[in-house]
């Protein structure tokens, strides 16, 4: 009998253990939670129970996932139940504790003082009504008073009760707190059995049962074909998905002409002042403004995190049965229909992200809808020009798919947000770019830098100084030179190394034409070392001062510059933000070089207590602790804050997306290679032949670049500036952005802003429980995935290397110690 | 036991340590030890526990900047720089212990190792330069071969740190070749194999010399295998260098045979202590 309890906990127990370390993470967010001074308190319960739920999902996941290869049907579900038991038990105990400390007068209800019976009652599943002491026991007789109200058991299991949580599923209602755990149970056993149970399925003798019984060659290739691939192109789309139930959610316009003949004026008279959405949240489900809102920011979240998601999905496979022009119309779908919503909202609603005029270039008082079009045109026609170029190849589909569907979408989803929401993504925004940074320094090179804020604040000091500079000085136009020049001068540099850079491509590219003869030669390039003769290095110049002075014209044209006021010179703000934080992150770099772990920390963390410091003390340059106030934003100043704040979010968006994609190519290139050798051992990476001091200097410019440019953004979206927002919390909240994410993860780090940022940003409601459910998150996450929410996969280039090395003609080899080479794989599959 | 290089001439040196000497504190790892080795040999170093051959060749490799003492390269000093700068002049190593880089895949092991004769920047890589995508193809395609070459095809893209004991062994010695040096540096490469794989690897070693044309310096413990295929053998007992020559002269030499035993060598038969010393060493 033991020996068979034995056997069974030893089947079970891994499931137990996620079901106990799960129970105790709720009765932890509930203890720490309820007395957390809520002022909103009513709106506790419902935010509680889905964190619950969230979390025992999550460890459900868990639970499935550690049997990985020697998951069987009877273990995932025996284990499934486990969860739910453990869950329950510890669940059970603690409430009956506060129900028996109630029972005796113990007074639960001053630990909990500052939540409302109703809170409490819906936490713990006792009827309000039934939450009250037992009065006092007769001292002799030790009994109760004999008319006294007594509590009933409070072991109660509060199903149909209408106080409590009530999960109505129509022909039985569940509910209150082990109602709860009942059901959390029954989702984790149903989600532990469908997860793994799919990949259970032997799909291939599915397939060939099937097909000898019914299948016509017809239905036989759709079935090899599809079956599998249904649920892989269901991740490609499924962000396009989330995105047309997102806009479905969202009130559209039908007041304009084109409506009015598609519909007829009658119906669109009956809609809400010509507005409608197809899902209406506040009527159809009862949702309270603020709920809508947060449900919206949700999904955008959604989107952004399925795209990430399906782009770790892609594989390179051929789809030559769809013919070219086949391709191109399915990748141009979303485009085009993206680019028709934004056009009926740009126009029907007047949402522009252009300032409102400006005279561009001879065109005359531009106005901001047609400008904002204009943009959307462009952004269509160059990805038109992407899909067109790259579906040449076959094996592309699927990323050109995803990305003619994916970067169409995040730059349409801001034309559907409020102003609050707005203001919330761009703050995730932001973080991402301060995290990408980051990531760089501690995820790639795994130096850890505690004064990562230092570089933000530098960078939206700089756009401070310079645009409230710009006010101050009214002189009108000899600034404008001094900036045009300025930016001239900053343009023609990049001119002529782009324009360098090109010329030995060509140059080399000959050179190699006539020296290969596929033979072990390697092409190797010598990037910067040929340089061009002087007569091209002349011309480059000439090119060069001819473009920035186009530059510095067009971006006159445009506003940018003309008339003190009007317009802010972003751009220049921006490069010098750039520059400078860049530098402060080489200065910083210097004294560091030969410190690793705790010292490195210790005197970063002193350069971000120094940078804080002085924006205080520097009151010349910062304004002391009054700080930049009325920094103006990168439009006109006839612009509305909506316009301005819908800029700057189109800003911080482009900019994530930039910084995440540099970010990438670092990776994947030589000095991504230097910093992950530097992470995994300094002195072997030496060793190797890589230079310490470049690399790490190389790692805190671009690392602190970044987040100049997160920076400047920041400065343009806030228009006061304190030396408070730029304390050692920020740098704290960006390395645990970087953590959550995963070290090193690019995927990771926008992931964890959302969690980190974004997430807490819509919690504002109840204040102090966020920081609560944030320290739950990360509680939980250390436990459940250490390696952070989206760690990097290591990267795969062997496929492609055999691909290359063929290409030069050399036969692959015979496999000449095929024993050896299994014993290997099987080691490394064990682990 | 391999026939002996074409006599040396100078213009072949490719190794010339002049008595250099390394302390630590009051102990004093090398001393005054002074070693040449020409192009194309395969030279070991030997000694007891402790005698000072890691770190002679943590001087060589720049680890250590030794503290008397001239370590000529290809002609010229190279006592005092850094090890970075010492591998792009061409020397490369691996190690004792293993030391391979985790967090990346075998592949990207192997093209770390080529870091010093590649030239792209960040910004070049930023833009995806095409002559950086030139240079990145050509490395990859460099490491596929150096994967073949170490007999790893298809676990290029696995985790470096789960290989077999084996295999992490070759990866590091390929991850050294990836910077095409002149010279290789292996120490204790058979250090934890079974007699099997000690020999697969010395057949490895001596294809390296082969058909690479590298010139090689191994510690080793294993008496068979150094006196097996080295051209050189050199002894160093308490940090100075008591013996160098050809196997045969070395195995004969009193001093080896008291550094190994620890007492006189008339107690015993000659024959009997080769033996004995091979097997004390492994
Ligand atoms: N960094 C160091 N600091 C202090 N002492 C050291 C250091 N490195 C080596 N030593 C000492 O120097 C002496 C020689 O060590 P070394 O590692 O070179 O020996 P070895 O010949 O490689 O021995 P083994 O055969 O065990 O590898 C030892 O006594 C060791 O303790
Ligand atoms: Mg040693």
């Amino acid at each position: 009998m033991i020996q068979r309890l034995l056997r069974l906990h030893s089947f079970v127990k891994d499931g137990l253990n996620n079901g106990f370390i799960n129970g105790f993470l709720i009765v932890m967010i509930i203890l720490i939670g309820l007395p957390a001074g809520l002022e909103r308190r009513e709106e506790l319960a419902p935010f509680a129970i889905p964190i619950f739920i969230l979390l025992t999902l999550v460890f459900a996941v868990v639970t499935v996932r550690q049997f990985g290869s020697r998951a069987t049907w009877g273990r995932l579900i025996a284990n499934g139940v486990a969860m739910a038991i453990g869950t329950a038990i510890v669940f059970l105990l603690f409430m009956s504790l506060i129900n028996r400390w109630q029972a005796r007068g113990f007074e639960v209800q001053d630990y909990f003082a500052e939540v409302t019976l109703g809170t409490t009652s819906r936490l713990s599943g006792v009827p309000e009504s039934e939450l009250f002491p037992n009065p006092e026991v007769e001292p002799i007789s030790q009994e109760y008073p004999e008319d006294a109200e007594l509590r009933t058991d409070p072991m109660i299991l509060a199903i149909n009760n209408d106080d409590i949580v009530v999960f109505d599923l129509g022909f039985i209602k569940v509910g209150g707190l082990f109602g709860t755990a009942l059901v959390l149970g029954v989702i984790a056993v149903v989600v532990v059995a469908g997860y793994r149970g799919w990949t259970l399925i032997d799909w291939q003798a599915a397939q060939a049962w099937f097909n000898q019984r019914y299948a016509t060659a017809g239905s036989k290739r759709l079935l090899n074909s599809q079956l599998p691939m249904a649920v892989h192109w269901l991740r490609l789309i499924m962000p396009a998905l989330l995105f047309l139930l997102l806009w479905s959610t969202i009130s559209m316009n039908f007041d304009t002409p084109f409506w009015e003949d598609v519909l007829g004026e009658s119906t669109i008279e009956e809609m809400d002042g010509g507005r409608s959405s197809i899902l209406d949240l506040g009527e159809q489900f009862n949702m309270s403004p603020r709920a809508i809102q947060n449900f919206q920011l949700i999904m955008v979240f959604t989107i952004v995190v399925s795209f990430l998601l399906a782009g770790r999905s892609l594989r390179q496979r051929e789809y030559a049965a769809l013919p070219y022009l086949g391709r191109v119309v399915l990748a141009l779908l979303f485009p085009l229909a993206l680019l028709a919503l934004a056009v009926w909202r740009i126009e029907s609603d007047e949402i522009t992200f252009i300032s409102p005029t400006l005279s561009f270039a001879g065109l005359d008082e531009l106005e901001a809808v047609t400008a904002s079009l204009l943009v959307g045109y462009g952004v269509v026609i160059i990805i038109a020009i992407y899909v067109l170029l790259s579906l040449r190849d076959s094996e592309n589909l699927e990323a050109t798919l995803l990305f003619a569907s994916g970067i169409p979408i995040l730059l349409t989803m801001p034309l559907f947000l409020d102003q609050y929401q707005t203001s919330v993504v761009n703050l995730v925004a932001i973080y991402t770019i301060l995290g990408m940074g980051l990531n760089i320094v501690v995820g790639y090179a795994g130096l850890l830098d505690l004064g990562h804020v230092a570089f933000f604040a530098v960078g939206a000091y700089v756009y401070a100084f310079i645009e409230s500079n710009r006010q101050h000085i009214s002189a009108g136009h000899a600034n404008d030179v001094l900036f045009g020049l300025i930016t001239a001068a900053i343009l023609a540099p990049l001119v002529i190394v782009t324009a360098t850079l090109y010329w030995q491509q060509y140059h080399n590219r000959q050179a190699i034409d006539r020296a290969s003869d596929g033979g072990t030669e390697y092409r190797m390039a010598r990037l910067w070392r040929d340089q061009p003769p002087p007569l091209v290095t002349l011309g480059l110049l000439v090119l060069a001062i001819g473009v920035a002075l186009g530059g510095w014209y067009l971006f006159e044209q445009v506003g940018l510059f003309s008339g003190v006021g009007r317009a802010s010179p972003f751009l220049l703000a921006l490069v010098l933000g750039l520059i400078s934080a860049g530098f402060a992150g080489f200065l910083l770099g210097f004294p560091v070089l030969r410190l690793r772990g705790d010292y490195l920390a210790i005197v970063t963390l002193g350069f971000g207590e120094i940078i804080s410091i002085s924006l205080e003390n520097l009151e010349n340059l910062t304004g002391g602790p009054f700080g930049a106030q009325n920094v103006p934003k990168p439009l006109p100043s006839d612009a509305t804050i909506a316009e301005a704040n819908l800029t700057i979010l189109y800003l911080a968006t482009i900019g994530a997306m930039a910084v995440a994609f540099l970010a990438l190519r670092l990776r994947h290139a030589r000095q991504g290679r230097a910093w992950t050798a530097l992470r995994s051992d300094e002195d072997i990476a030496q060793a190797m032949g890589i230079n310490l001091v470049n690399a790490k200097l190389t790692a805190f410019t671009i690392s602190a670049a970044f987040a100049g440019i997160a920076g400047v953004l920041f400065a343009a979206r806030q228009s006061n500036l304190f030396p408070t927002n730029f304390s050692l919390n920020i740098s704290i909240n960006v390395l645990a952005i970087v953590i959550i994410g995963g070290m090193g993860s690019v995927p990771g780090v926008v992931v964890g802003s959302i969690a980190l940022v974004g997430l807490p940003e819509m919690l504002r409601a109840i204040k102090d429980y966020r920081i609560m459910a944030f320290g739950g998150l990360l509680v939980a996450m250390m436990l459940v995935r250490p390696g952070g929410l989206l760690p990097t996969p290591l990267v795969s280039l062997e496929e492609r290397a055999r691909q290359l090395h063929s290409r030069l003609g050399k036969s692959p080899p015979a496999q000449e110690n095929p024993a050896a080479s299994d014993e290997d794989k099987e080691r490394a599959d064990d682990r | 036991m391999t026939g002996n290089a074409s006599q040396p001439n100078n213009g072949d040196v490719v190794l010339d340590v002049q008595g250099i000497t390394k302390r630590f504190g009051g102990l004093v790892a090398v001393s005054e030890a002074s070693l040449t080795i020409y192009r194309g040999m395969i030279a070991s170093l030997i000694g007891p526990n402790g005698a000072g051959k890691t770190t002679f060749f943590n001087c060589v490799t720049g680890f250590y900047t030794p503290d008397r003492g001239l370590i000529h390269f290809m002609g010229s000093n190279i006592a005092g720089l850094r090890p970075d700068q010492i591998n792009a002049r061409g020397i490369a190593r691996t190690y004792q212990n293993i030391h391979l880089f985790h967090n990346m895949s075998t592949l990207e092991n192997i093209m770390v190792g080529a870091h010093t004769r590649l030239s792209a920047g960040p910004t070049g890589a930023s833009i995806r330069h095409p002559l950086n995508r030139e240079e990145e193809e050509a490395t990859l395609i460099k490491a596929y071969e150096l994967l073949e070459f170490i007999d790893l095809t298809g676990m290029g893209d696995l985790d470096a740190t789960n290989l077999s004991y084996g295999a992490q062994r070759r990866l590091e010695i390929a991850r050294a070749l990836a910077s095409d040096p002149l010279l290789l540096l292996l120490d204790e490469p058979t250090a934890g194999m079974n007699p099997h794989e000690t020999e697969e690897m010395m057949r490895f070693i001596r294809r390296l010399r082969d058909e690479r044309g590298l010139t090689i310096f191994l510690i080793e413990h294993d008496m068979g295998l150094v006196m097996n295929i080295s051209d050189q053998v050199s002894v160093l007992d308490y940090g100075r260098k008591i013996a160098e020559g050809t196997p045969e002269e070395v195995q004969r030499n009193p001093l080896v045979i008291e550094a190994y035993l620890g007492r006189p060598p008339e107690e015993l038969e000659e024959d009997e202590v080769a033996t004995a010393a091979e097997e004390d060493a492994s």
